[in-house]
């Protein structure tokens, strides 16, 4: 049950490289983000990297590749957790975490691979995941996920205090809701958008800012998924404090509207700068502007910000534009299906026999509704 | 004992399987709108051993007359209902006065309930003269098909709509339902869009477009269609061929924008300005839609002159497609199933991204072959793709990895997986044997 690779020492970099180009849309996002967070916390040079337990290179493999370092050993598996060896200077622990690995087992065992001051970094699965199984007691056998709050504490009864833990992957959204954000798409227009992202730099900028400028500092019910940072350390008062501001951060982040200086206080980069840079992406493509409405629109429509506050003028304009053009469809829709049958009296106008004639004017209703009643067309094309 | 009809208001260029069905059930009578099928494939029925019949050819003219009446007794009706109190009870809440969305409805009413009325007659005729055995159709959304779904439906005749494209968009407003008992699609990309809007998709079927069987022959004649298209419009086969397939607005949904017509060719031109300045030589054509207006003729070549292209490097043309689909070197369109139509051929395809493309879209994945671009970036991707050999093989191989996927009928069986189709649907015994490729 050792190495999931054929190859020992470093990565064959033809192999991680072709890897790296088979990865589209969202996934290739997540390879960068993933990249980065490692990057921001690598100590050391001795590494046990846990990999997925598949056939293919995992995301281990990759990530050593995508920071230009060699795989230092052949990664083990989520179920090699238990095996003995060297200390080591960081425990790595990113992909599928396997239903079967029993997560507080795996934490004791890397703890004790890990010298004083060593570090863990796991991918875990938060339990807003549609796949999270709720955990019962304190066997956690059959969950997947965990809340970051429990994660935190069950690692601090192994030595491990923790240092950060990122939310990520909103753009992964296999669940499809955020507390935050509300409801995100999870649908095949959204996956062809995503497609693009490892060849438009332009949309793969917006990602990465709204990922690590503005995700990456809220809270971890935010996302589907997160990365812990854990130091081997014994530190009781600094894993209260942090549960203590968690706690805090999510009741101040669920409140509506917003508050904009409570959310500045979580931000790294001001938010003046934050919107400008976003403004001027989203003027320079159509698809920014596609991913930017599909995120926040949910988080607009519920109150918790404004557009204003996001964007700079006239883009506030524009995309309430888009929200109006949204509103008058549905007033179509509305119109078109419920005219020529469910008024008193209009239905047995259009009834021949037994056939209802009514919403058979369904498609002749729209355009005059939205060209004489709304105003929106004048009826003359180019 | 009757004898056996079906009732067709498939578009022409889907008609290919009128003769199809018919020769596997001669004697089979196909109904139609008037003019809807022409001398030619009329021909073609009757040679399989079948018979075409308008719908109008079923009244007599007190039939119409007694029609009429009923239109006019229909309408007063109506607009004595649209002034009672129920009428603005009812939209108290919408944003419009009850009296204009009164206004639509009888507007709309006057020039629909006419020939709705007549189809239903003319339908009631034709179930009493004949075995009906099936309704097919190409869309089910415009008043007459829509009609004919909800007749067939009190009357137990399947419907079957065959799609006429791909639905790259979300479906919007009035695209956004199926009527059908069955409707066939393209290819797995043709649920996805009802899927993404929760419709029940268990009334879909996947047979392909028989309407692209062609394509499956004709990729293999491509120098010879080029040089058949070039010598018919003075054009040089040796010399790239760039061509801008049109749009125009439906003003369906709230997105849609009047003037992407004109708006897109602008952009088109604007590119190709470009690149003729820049030394490249190519020729620009602009196809525009069957039954554009007149004026275009002229009014577009005016346009060629104003962005300085060349007389000899520019042409507007309004017929089929398929011959500039297989004989060009690319072609470029907006949220279209000309991109598909190119895939199908291997021919490279640009998506002119848009406003109204984007908020109703996007409609192509990375790993589709077809690239997307703004309007900014046209021209330098035209360039890229008509001097990059390796890009374009790139793009043909994935192309070719998503057709399949777009539309299953690449193959050129899309006609006899649809006839199969329709055959589920008789009652046994009268469905003769048919092989269909794996």
């Amino acid at each position: 049950m050792h190495a999931t690779h054929s190859t020992t020492g470093p990565a064959a970099p033809h192999a991680a490289a072709s890897q790296l180009e088979a990865l589209q849309g969202a996934a290739y996002l997540r390879h960068r983000l993933l990249v980065d967070l490692v990057r921001e916390h690598f100590v050391g040079s001795r590494v046990l990297s846990v990999d997925e337990d598949s056939p293919r290179a995992g995301t281990s493999t990759r990530i050593f590749h995508g920071l230009k370092r060699s795989l230092p050993e052949t990664p083990i598996t989520w179920h090699d957790a238990g095996q003995r060896g060297e200390s080591v200077d960081l425990v790595l622990a990113l992909g599928s975490r396997p239903q079967s690995a029993p997560l507080s087992r795996q934490l004791s065992d890397w703890a004790a691979r890990l010298v004083d001051g060593g570090r863990l970094i796991v991918e875990l699965l938060s339990v807003e995941h549609p796949r999270a199984c709720p955990a019962t007691g304190s066997d956690d056998a059959g969950a997947i996920a965990i809340a970051a709050a429990d994660l935190v504490q069950e690692a601090a009864q192994h030595g491990l205090c923790v240092l950060a833990l990122v939310p990520y992957g909103l753009f992964l959204c296999d669940g499809g809701h955020s507390r935050f954000l509300g409801d995100l798409p999870t649908t095949a227009y959204f996956r062809r958008l995503l497609s693009w992202l490892p060849q438009d730099r332009l949309l793969l900028e917006l990602a990465l800012v709204i990922e690590k400028d503005v995700v990456a500092h809220l809270s971890p019910r935010i996302t589907d998924r997160f990365v812990a940072v854990f130091e081997r350390r014994s530190d009781t008062a600094a894993v209260s404090a942090w549960l203590h501001r968690l706690q805090a951060l999510e009741d101040r982040l669920c409140r509506s509207p917003l508050d904009r200086s409570e959310l500045q206080s979580q931000l790294v980069r001001p938010l003046p700068a934050l919107r400008q840079h976003v403004s001027a992406l989203l003027h320079a493509s159509l698809r920014c502007r596609r991913l930017f409405d599909a995120v926040v629109t949910p988080l607009v429509a519920r109150g918790g910000m404004a557009w204003r506050d996001l964007v700079e003028p006239p883009l506030d304009s524009y995309f309430m534009g888009v929200a109006r053009h949204r509103d008058l469809d549905r007033y179509a829709m509305q119109w078109s299906r419920q005219a020529g049958c469910q008024v008193p009296g209009v239905a047995p106008i259009f009834q021949h026999a037994d056939v209802p004639l009514g919403r058979a004017l369904e498609y002749s209703l729209v355009e005059p509704l939205l060209t004489q009643g709304f105003g929106r067309f004048t009826g003359v094309r180019s | 004992m009757k004898p056996l009809a079906i009732a067709s208001l498939l578009w022409p260029p889907n008609q290919r399987v009128l003769p199809a069905f018919v020769k596997r059930h001669p004697g089979t009578t196909v109904l139609s709108l008037d003019g809807l099928i022409s001398q030619a494939m009329t021909a073609r029925i009757t040679d399989a051993g079948g018979q075409v019949l308008a719908f109008e050819a079923l009244l007599d003219e007190p039939a119409r007359l007694a029609l009429g009446r009923a239109v006019e007794a229909r309408m007063r009706t109506l607009e004595a209902v649209l002034t009672q109190p129920a009428w603005g009870d009812y939209w108290r809440e919408f944003p419009l006065s009850e009296r204009s969305l009164a206004a639509i409805l009888s507007q709309v009413a006057a020039a629909q309930l006419p020939t709705l009325l007549r189809l239903m007659a003319a339908m009631d005729e034709a179930h009493q003269r004949f075995n009906l055995r099936l309704i097919v159709l190409n869309e089910d959304m415009t008043p007459p098909p829509r009609a004919l779904v909800a007749w067939g439906r009190s009357r137990g005749v399947p419907t079957v709509q065959l799609s006429h494209g791909v639905e790259l968009f979300q479906p919007y407003t009035v695209h956004a339902d199926l009527q059908a008992d069955i409707t066939a699609v393209f290819g797995e990309r043709g649920i996805e869009g009802y899927a993404d809007i929760g419709l029940d998709l268990s009334s879909l079927r996947i047979t392909g477009n028989p309407a692209w069987d062609d394509y499956a022959e004709l990729r293999h004649r491509r120098r010879e269609i080029r040089e058949a298209v070039a010598a018919e419009h003075g054009l040089s086969p040796n010399l790239p061929i760039v061509v801008f397939g049109t749009t125009w607005s439906a003003n369906l949904t709230a997105h849609s924008d009047e003037g992407i017509h004109g708006r897109t060719l602008h952009m088109f031109l604007s590119a190709a300005q470009a690149l003729a300045r820049s030394g490249l030589s190519a020729q620009f054509v602009v196809k525009d839609r069957p039954g554009a207006p007149a004026a275009a003729q002229h009014k577009i070549p005016a346009l060629f002159a104003d962005y300085g292209l060349p007389a000899a490097s520019a042409r507007y043309v309004a017929g089929e497609a398929m011959p500039w689909v297989v004989g060009s070197d690319v072609v470029i369109s907006m949220q279209s199933n000309l991109s598909l139509e190119a895939m199908m051929v291997g021919t490279p395809a640009v998506d002119l991204l848009n406003e109204v493309g984007m908020w109703l879209g996007p409609c192509f994945a990375a790993d589709s072959g077809v690239i997307e671009a703004e309007a900014s970036s046209l021209a330098e991707t035209l360039r890229a793709i008509l001097g990059d050999a390796q890009l374009r093989d790139r793009q043909r191989h994935r192309l070719a990895q998503a057709a399949p996927r777009h539309n299953i009928g690449v193959d050129g069986h899309a006609t006899e997986r649809f006839i199969a189709l329709l055959e589920t649907l008789l009652p046994a015994g009268s469905r003769p044997a048919l092989s269909l490729p794996a």
